[in-house]
């Protein structure tokens, strides 16, 4: 399918970028000129080859015009009597409409597995999943935005959406679902109105419901399905060298140093960014926005934060940090900590330290992690700043405002959210992959124990929805039933501990103008910060200089940008 | 003898030069039109795919350029937007990272320039003067293939040379030329690394084009030169270079046009916050605004602003050129 590049710099960026390396004559008269120079002889040689290249080229030009021809079908517009029965149907759905689905690929296999087959069957309707390239989401979100093409149903962050989701209505990117979703999506509508909380987070400030987002069951024990991440340590290392659960900084800097005396060359083997996961927090402010009593405060200007850059400086000269803290892949650091190189990570409860632990089980029995506490400063306080994600979640479907078919899209949308479609999603079919035992949906042999050899997450992935977000409400008993190993139960326990939901800016949704005002100051303040950050503890920035960069940061309009925060958190506390 | 009959023939050739010249402007355009691309035909075949891609992707997007002086909003389209005047220009031109992007911009396209455009001349000489045809082939072959790896793997292979511990840059620290730092990190090394790796990957397939002069030198020139008792080197100066002399500068004049645009691909694979002091470029710059942060309008004005400064570096490069006595584009 040829995209015709209709934004000059976008399509120029990509097809000017070579041109040191393809010297080719942009005119006739430059060709014309070559003839000149290369004389017959040259000329011959380039037509024995050119009519070879000649035939290919008219096949390739031949393909894209074929390609090209190949539009979107299912047309046709829906009469008062299809709605009527769509509105009382239940599922599987009786139409024979194909939705176009957009959405960022997890897995390669994802759109053809088992519980997607199965859910596609239930729903009674198709989907024709796209994806973007991994790594362009954004770049490629925004040109299909522009183009103002549209599939019928795009998974996407829209908070981030540039001037809001108002905004994204207002422009007739997606449509308003105000009117959809008592009528095509009763069993998501019913439990916003019976949860307010939820209900406060999923709609816009003027009210206007836009998406579908991934909720977690809230509250008590429930929040262990917010804790999904945060720091381990090798236990084996500690008991070997006598040292306790490091808890303050000083505990942190005495157990690093301890680790790298023992010639562990890697001991806090984290990201450049996997600091503001939590480390930064042990002094009170995180990267970033955040909040005290109803008044937004940025974090990196603070001087906690210049605290903390000291003594990440100090543990950088020390050579406590990987040696590439700044380009560190996860790649790096699965092979750093199984092969013992590593002393401290920070990892997803799941895809980390389940992982890491049952790939170190066999070959290397004494392998043990322990999730620690978030750091702190004085023994036994809590930290205000950890990860922990949010009861609704800031990606989930929204539908088309040019879509012909919204109400079926709402209608599809609205499963993960009835009773069926709840343990659909978390437990896939029962039978196969969950059984009823007294009344707790318990996980089969084919997840627990699966005959084909796939890991417990693996198993998970390929027959329910549990594992990732989607447009469902996540059970705790999944959670429960997924964490295997006693350390992945006990870190959790441990990462509960943060006062983060007092200090987390709720999701807000700013104004068009403010908005778009708001990100041009916030992208150049980022780059600038960023960029900083790691100068200052690399040390190509003396600490000195914090004060300078302070003003700098208040130059490129951090007020402003504060003031438009603060705007919205108002309007937020109001809704 | 033979230098007296080069004259002549040159006088000749000068001649014919002139009397088609003032036959051609007799008649009208499109009667020559016709007559070249019956002559011609073939070399006009091949040209349409190239006409084809710059109207779609060079002149239909020309079109869009108009979002510059427009609030660009999806919804309403490219005609139905709000105009804006000079905003983004004027918001770009006062940003605080214009000074920069647009320093870094014309240094590595100074010395990706100064460093890559010479070499392929220089490769093309030297795979000139190989005598056994096997042994040249091979040659050519090899220097090619940098030009077909994808820029991915390009970049990958950098980062792993230069990273902490690798090859090359255990090699420059024995030499104490680094100090064993991951290279990419170093601001200092930025430029130098993207500008050697860019002559690595260009080299070789830069080298067609003079291959193709090359070869249509006049082998009795050389003769001539031999029986005048010159050695290689001398033919090298005397013959070869002053032949090469109309490509070398039309291309030269072509990449002058091209001075401002440094790809962003490259950039935004090898860079990090710690060398976007040296790094960060005009098109870098454009593919963050645009892309990531949906400014569309703002990213049109900056590339818009790019192409302006480009076009008149042509200009200018091909006037000089002209005056110079050197030939020009046109």
């Amino acid at each position: 399918m040829i995209v015709p590049a209709i934004f000059s710099p976008l399509a120029k960026m990509q097809m000017d970028s070579n041109i040191h390396y393809t010297p080719y004559p942009p005119t006739i008269r430059t060709l014309g000129f070559f003839i000149s120079i290369c004389g017959q002889k040259g000329y011959d040689i380039i037509m024995k080859k050119a009519r070879i290249a000649a035939a290919v080229l008219a096949a390739l030009v031949g393909t894209t015009v074929l390609l090209s021809g190949c539009g979107n079908g299912n047309g046709g517009t829906n009469t008062t009597a299809d709605l009527d029965k769509l509105k009382k149907s239940s599922y599987p759905i009786d139409t024979d409409v194909k939705l176009t689905y957009w959405s960022q690929a997890y897995s390669s296999d994802a759109d053809t597995n088992a519980w997607n087959t199965e859910y596609q069957k239930r729903l009674g309707v198709t989907f024709e999943r796209m994806h973007p390239a991994a790594g362009q989401e954004v770049a490629q979100f925004n040109v299909m935005i522009a183009s103002g093409e549209l599939p019928d149903i795009v998974d996407w962050y829209w908070a981030d959406y540039v001037g809001g989701p108002d905004k994204a209505i207002t422009e007739g990117s997606i449509a308003k679902l105000n009117d959809l979703l008592p009528e095509y999506a009763p069993d998501f509508w019913n439990y916003l109105q019976e949860n307010e909380f939820i209900n406060k987070r999923s709609r816009t400030d003027e009210g206007n419901y836009y998406y579908f987002p991934g909720l977690v069951q809230y509250g008590g024990e429930n929040e262990k399905l917010r804790v999904t991440a945060g720091y381990m340590f090798r236990k084996d290392y500690l008991d070997k060298m006598g040292l306790e659960v490091p808890e303050t900084i000083d505990d942190w800097h005495h157990v690093l140093t301890t680790f790298k005396n023992n010639g562990i060359e890697s001991p806090l083997c984290i990201s450049a960014n996997d600091v503001f996961r939590g480390l930064v927090g042990a002094f009170g402010v995180p990267s970033g926005w955040y909040q005290v009593d109803g008044k937004v405060m940025y974090g990196n200007i603070q001087p906690e934060f210049k605290e903390c850059l000291s003594v990440l400086k100090q543990w950088y000269d020390e050579g406590l940090f990987d040696k590439n803290f700044i380009n560190l892949d996860t790649k790096t650091v699965d092979a750093k900590l199984l092969g013992g190189e590593a002393g401290a990570v920070f990892g997803w409860l799941g895809s980390g330290m389940g992982k890491w632990l049952s790939a170190a089980k066999d070959s290397n029995p004494a392998f043990d992690l322990v999730g620690v506490p978030y750091p702190v400063k004085n023994r036994g306080d809590v930290t205000k700043f950890a990860t922990k994600d949010a009861v609704v979640y800031s990606r989930g479907p929204a539908i088309s405002a040019k879509s012909k078919h919204k109400e079926l899209a709402v209608k599809v949308l609205n499963y993960g959210y009835t009773e069926e479609g709840h343990n659909f999603f978390n437990f896939g079919q029962e039978g196969l992959s969950y059984n009823m035992v007294d009344g707790m949906p318990t996980y089969s042999e084919l997840i627990t124990n699966n005959p084909d050899g796939l890991t417990f997450d693996e198993a998970l992935a390929a027959y329910t929805s549990a594992t990732g977000k989607g447009a469902y409400v996540q059970d705790l008993r999944y959670i429960e039933q997924r964490y295997r190993f006693p350390q992945q139960k006990a870190a959790q326990e441990v990462w509960m501990k943060t006062e983060v939901d007092t200090y987390a800016m709720p999701p807000l949704t700013p104004t068009g103008e403010e908005s778009q005002e708001f990100s041009a100051i916030v992208n150049d303040i980022n780059t600038y910060v960023q960029e900083m950050y790691l100068k200052f503890i690399t040390g190509k920035e003396p600490l000195d200089k914090f004060d300078a960069y302070v003003q700098q940061v208040k130059d490129y309009g951090l007020e402003r940008a504060t003031e438009i925060q603060q705007n919205a958190l108002d309007r937020f506390n109001k809704r | 003898m033979a230098r007296e009959s080069n004259v002549i023939q040159c006088n000749t050739m000068q001649y014919k030069k002139q009397t088609l010249h003032l036959a051609a402007a007799e008649e009208r355009f499109g009667t020559r039109l016709k007559k070249d691309l019956i002559k011609y035909r073939g070399l006009y075949l091949l040209f349409i795919p190239i006409v084809i891609y710059y109207v779609v992707f060079h002149y239909v997007p020309m079109y869009g350029l108009i979002i510059s002086f427009k609030d660009f909003s999806p919804a309403t389209g490219i005609l139905g937007s709000q105009w804006a005047g000079l905003k983004h220009f004027k918001s770009f031109l006062s940003s605080p990272y214009f000074g920069r992007v647009f320093m870094n911009t014309i240094n590595i396209s100074f010395w990706s320039l100064a460093g890559g455009f010479p070499a392929p001349i220089l490769l093309a000489l030297l795979i000139n003067e190989v005598r056994g045809i096997r042994y040249k082939k091979l040659v050519q072959t090899v220097s090619y293939i940098p030009h077909f790896i994808s820029l991915v793997v390009v970049v990958g292979m950098i980062k792993t040379f230069t990273a902490d511990g690798g090859f090359l840059n255990n090699l420059l620290t024995a030499m104490h030329i680094t100090t064993g730092e991951d290279m990419l990190n170093v601001k200092e090394y930025f430029v130098p690394i993207y500008v050697i790796s860019g002559i690595w990957q260009g080299v070789g397939w830069g080298t067609i084009i003079y291959l193709a002069a090359l070869s249509s030198i006049s082998q009795d020139l050389y003769e001539a030169a031999e029986i005048d008792g010159a050695g290689r080197w001398q033919q090298t100066i005397r013959i070869t270079l002053p032949c090469l002399m109309p490509t070398i500068v039309m291309l030269l004049i072509l990449q002058i046009g091209g001075l401002m645009n440094v790809g962003y691909e490259k950039i935004i694979l090898m860079y990090n916050p710690l060398t976007y002091e040296t790094a960060d470029v005009i098109s870098s710059f454009v593919y963050r605004k645009g892309l990531l942060e949906a400014s569309y309008s703002y990213s049109s004005a900056v590339g818009l602003f790019n192409s302006v400064i480009n076009f008149f570096l042509l200009i200018t490069a091909n006037y000089i050129s002209k005056k110079c006595g050197e030939s020009a584009i046109w």
